[in-house]
């Protein structure tokens, strides 16, 4: 059988052909193919007919040679790189860089700046750059407490804030962004979470600075962010109202919903303030900041620099806790809780004093809180004596107590003892309250509660107070025209007061659904010799500010506050 | 405020992906420019060096004048397609891209491609090249005109066989390369070398004995 010529035997033959080997010599070893192998091997043998070379001459070889090199000059004179890639390469591998150290042979330098085909190349890495962190962000911004690009969020926020220049539209911005968080904490409800008091800080934060922010603009600029901000407000104590009142989800009883909205309350309160009394509400805001350098200083762990209600620490009526430095025309904040009845320092008879300053034009801020009759510390007989100095254009804060009765230098029958300055010929409205008055109040009956203490700053009358009888009574007259002035938060303050005695009156204010209040009605005011229980119907009957009966005792002003 | 933040961001993201880029580029090359001293060579005619290139050219420009010579038996021919292929050679450098090593098979393999080039533009101008002068060592004219005649008859046949084949023939027995330079010249496995040397020898064999039969029925 005849054997197929293989590629392997046919190419073993041509290197012993190519060898030197004799053609017969190669097909007598290979006799199966020999005639297939024969033909191939005479034809491979006849290409080596093609084999001798003409070379050119030698001045031509040197023509083509020096057109060759005289072609590679004009190509290097060309030093920029047609290619994109190759001159980034080299831009970036230049003699002056860090990568000339990877680099053995010298870096051929770009001559001329690649400034269009880079730019063209940067303009697509941004746009592809722009795309993803522009998603990022869009994303985020969808985000809620909780999910991972949170935090994005709030950086870009925080970067916003930091970008723009105007503190008009800044001040928006945090506003917006404290709207975000209350409607993050309305679509965490709806989702079945309950929103944490880092939410609530948050937004507090933002309030904060966006009020004080406001603060610092100019009249014209503030009143007009203050109206937008009142809208802004206004709506979101609507949505929060809807949820305290409402509770949804899993945890309906977080009280953070409700918190937020005393804190929106608050804040309302003060973009009424700064409509109404743009000085006012700056020089708050102000001492709010002093607050906060104050608390900065502090080596405090506390981040808050003000307490919100609800809040440890925070005033639970919902007040501002800003404290006006005594010498100050104006009034605010909270001021020092004078010790009850029966508490250490306090008065064991259940007495207790309070002052109302004269020339005070802007009183704000809560007054020091009593204990009522019948609470533990308080005056069992639901007594308080509270006296206005004499003499003093600015007197602040609570009087130091007096001696009880029953006690030495204290009125033995337990009497109080209110000494109303004489020659007060407009005393109106309601008198100071022992609860915070401020705390209750719109920024309304603020404004007229400080018109009163307007009026009362012309009354240069003193009162000494004493354990018995003042000296510098008002009289039954004056008393009563100050009674019948209408009053806008104080309940009547007529019958009881009138009939109750000529001597003097006593303003009574009653704290709202107080038990002890409406008890206190049939409390008697021995100094002035006359019953006094006609003004406890009338403390019970007023369910609003109501002003109780009024008992004068020896002509003397006499306010008794719980 | 969100595109300013964007701003921010690309900018940062370009700028490291820029860098990343460079360093990348920059240590391939430097793994190339270790291997050896051609790559050495290459990377310096990479630069357009001329000293390197004027060494590339004294050492290839022969070869390749040869190897085109062979195939085409034309002195001026030969010539102006190896400067072609040189040519070929700075473009493919002053480009940024060229042989990173393995040059000779990058030369032969453009020679052969600017042959291929060559025998289109000759097969419309149906235009033959005029033979060569005479090759020493050949003194009787009936001695020559028979050379002659057989190396116009092996030209004719190698240009009707395929490229590849063309390649194979030339190189394995007109340049005397090795199987494993044939393979690495024309891109292909030494065993799909032996293949195609086998084919192009039976193509060739085949195309030479046409005209032998051709005058037999002549004769005949």
């Amino acid at each position: 059988m005849k054997d197929l010529l293989s590629p392997e035997i046919l190419d073993h033959a041509l290197r012993r052909l190519q060898s030197g080997e004799m053609l017969s010599a190669i097909l007598s070893e290979n006799p199966s193919v020999v005639s297939e192998l024969e033909p191939l091997l005479l034809t491979a043998q006849q290409l080596e007919n093609l084999r001798p070379v003409q070379m050119p001459r030698p001045e031509q070889q040197r023509s083509d040679r020096a057109d060759f090199l005289a072609e590679a000059r004009q190509l290097r004179a060309q030093a920029v790189s047609p290619n994109l890639l190759m001159r980034l390469r080299k831009w970036v591998a230049t003699p002056y860089s860090i990568t000339r150290f990877f680099y053995k042979t010298p870096i051929r330098k770009e001559k001329r700046a690649m400034v269009t085909l880079l730019l063209i190349k940067v303009i697509l890495v941004l746009g592809i750059g722009f795309g993803s962190a522009g998603g990022t962000v869009a994303f985020a911004e969808r985000s809620l407490p909780g999910s991972p690009l949170y935090p994005i969020k709030l950086a870009t926020e925080e970067v916003a804030v930091r970008v723009v220049p105007d503190p008009s539209a800044r001040a928006l911005l945090y506003l917006a962004q404290a709207q975000a968080r209350i409607q993050e904490m309305v679509s965490l409800i709806q989702l079945g979470y309950s929103p944490d008091e880092v939410m609530l800080e948050r937004m507090r934060l933002r309030l904060d600075n966006a009020l004080d922010l406001a603060s610092r603009l100019p009249d014209p600029e503030m009143r007009t962010w203050l109206i937008r901000a009142r809208e802004t407000v206004q709506t979101q104590q609507e949505t929060l109202s809807r949820i305290c009142r409402y509770p949804s989800g899993k945890d309906a009883g977080s009280t953070v919903p409700c918190d937020a909205l005393a804190v929106m309350n608050q804040a309302r309160e003060q973009v009424e303030l700064g409509l109404q009394n743009t000085q006012t509400f700056r020089h708050r805001c102000a001492l709010g900041r002093e607050g906060e350098r104050t608390n900065d200083s502090m080596p405090s762990v506390t981040p808050p620099a003000r307490s919100w209600p609800g809040q440890p620490g925070g005033n639970p009526e919902g007040g501002c806790a800003e404290c006006t430095p005594q010498e100050d025309q104006h009034r605010y904040g909270p001021q020092p809780t004078q010790p009850g009845p029966g508490q250490p320092g306090g008065n064991p008879e259940g007495e207790c004093v309070e002052c109302t300053p004269q020339g005070d034009q802007h009183r704000y801020g809560p007054q020091p809180i009593q204990p009522g009759p019948g609470q533990p510390g308080g005056n069992p007989e639901g007594e308080c004596v509270e006296c206005t100095p004499q003499g003093d254009q600015h007197r602040y804060g609570p009087q130091p107590t007096q001696p009880g009765p029953g006690q030495p230098g204290g009125n033995p029958e337990g009497e109080c003892v209110e000494c109303t300055p004489q020659g007060d010929q407009h005393r109106h409205g309601p008198q100071p309250t022992a609860t915070p008055t401020w705390q209750r109040m719109t920024a309304q009956e603020a404004l007229q509660l400080m018109y009163q203490y307007q009026y009362r700053a012309g009354v240069s009358a003193t009162a000494n107070h004493t354990n018995g009888p003042c000296d510098t009574c008002q009289s039954a007259g004056q008393e009563a025209q100050m009674a019948s002035t209408p009053s806008p938060s104080n309940g009547d303050n007529g019958g009881g007061g009138e009939s109750g005695s000529s001597d003097g009156g006593e303003a009574r204010q009653e704290k709202t659904g107080a038990t002890g209040d409406n008890s206190g009605g049939s409390q008697s005011s021995s100094g002035g010799g006359a019953d006094n229980s006609g003004g406890g119907s009338e403390g019970g009957g007023d369910s609003g500010h109501a002003s109780g009966g009024e008992g004068g005792a020896g002509g003397g002003g006499k306010h008794r506050t719980k | 405020m969100t595109n300013a933040i964007s701003l921010v961001l690309s900018f940062w993201l370009s700028l490291t992906v820029s860098f990343a880029y460079a360093v990348r580029l920059e240590s391939k090359d430097c793994v190339n420019a270790t291997e050896d001293s051609e790559t050495s060579l290459l990377s310096r005619a990479h630069q357009l060096d001329e000293s390197a290139l004027a060494h590339i050219y004294d050492l290839h420009y022969p070869a390749i004048y040869r190897y085109l010579y062979r195939q085409l038996g034309d002195v001026d021919v030969a010539r102006d397609l190896a400067a072609e292929v040189f040519h070929r050679l700075l473009a493919a450098l002053h480009a940024g891209k060229g042989p990173k090593n393995h040059l000779v098979a990058w030369l032969y393999c453009t020679a052969h491609n600017a042959l291929v080039d060559y025998y289109r533009r000759q097969r419309h101008r149906q235009h033959l090249t005029l033979e060569e002068q005479m090759i020493g060592g050949m003194d009787e004219p009936a001695e020559m005109v028979e050379h002659r005649m057989l190396r116009e008859q092996l030209r004719r046949a190698l240009q009707q066989l395929s490229p590849d084949q063309q390649q194979v023939i030339a190189l394995k027995f007109l340049e005397g390369l090795s199987n494993e330079q044939v393979a690495l010249i024309v891109g292909k496995s030494v065993g799909a070398v032996k293949s195609l040397q086998h084919r192009a020898l039976n193509a060739l064999q085949r195309q030479m004995s046409i005209p032998e039969r051709k005058k037999g029925k002549d004769h005949k």
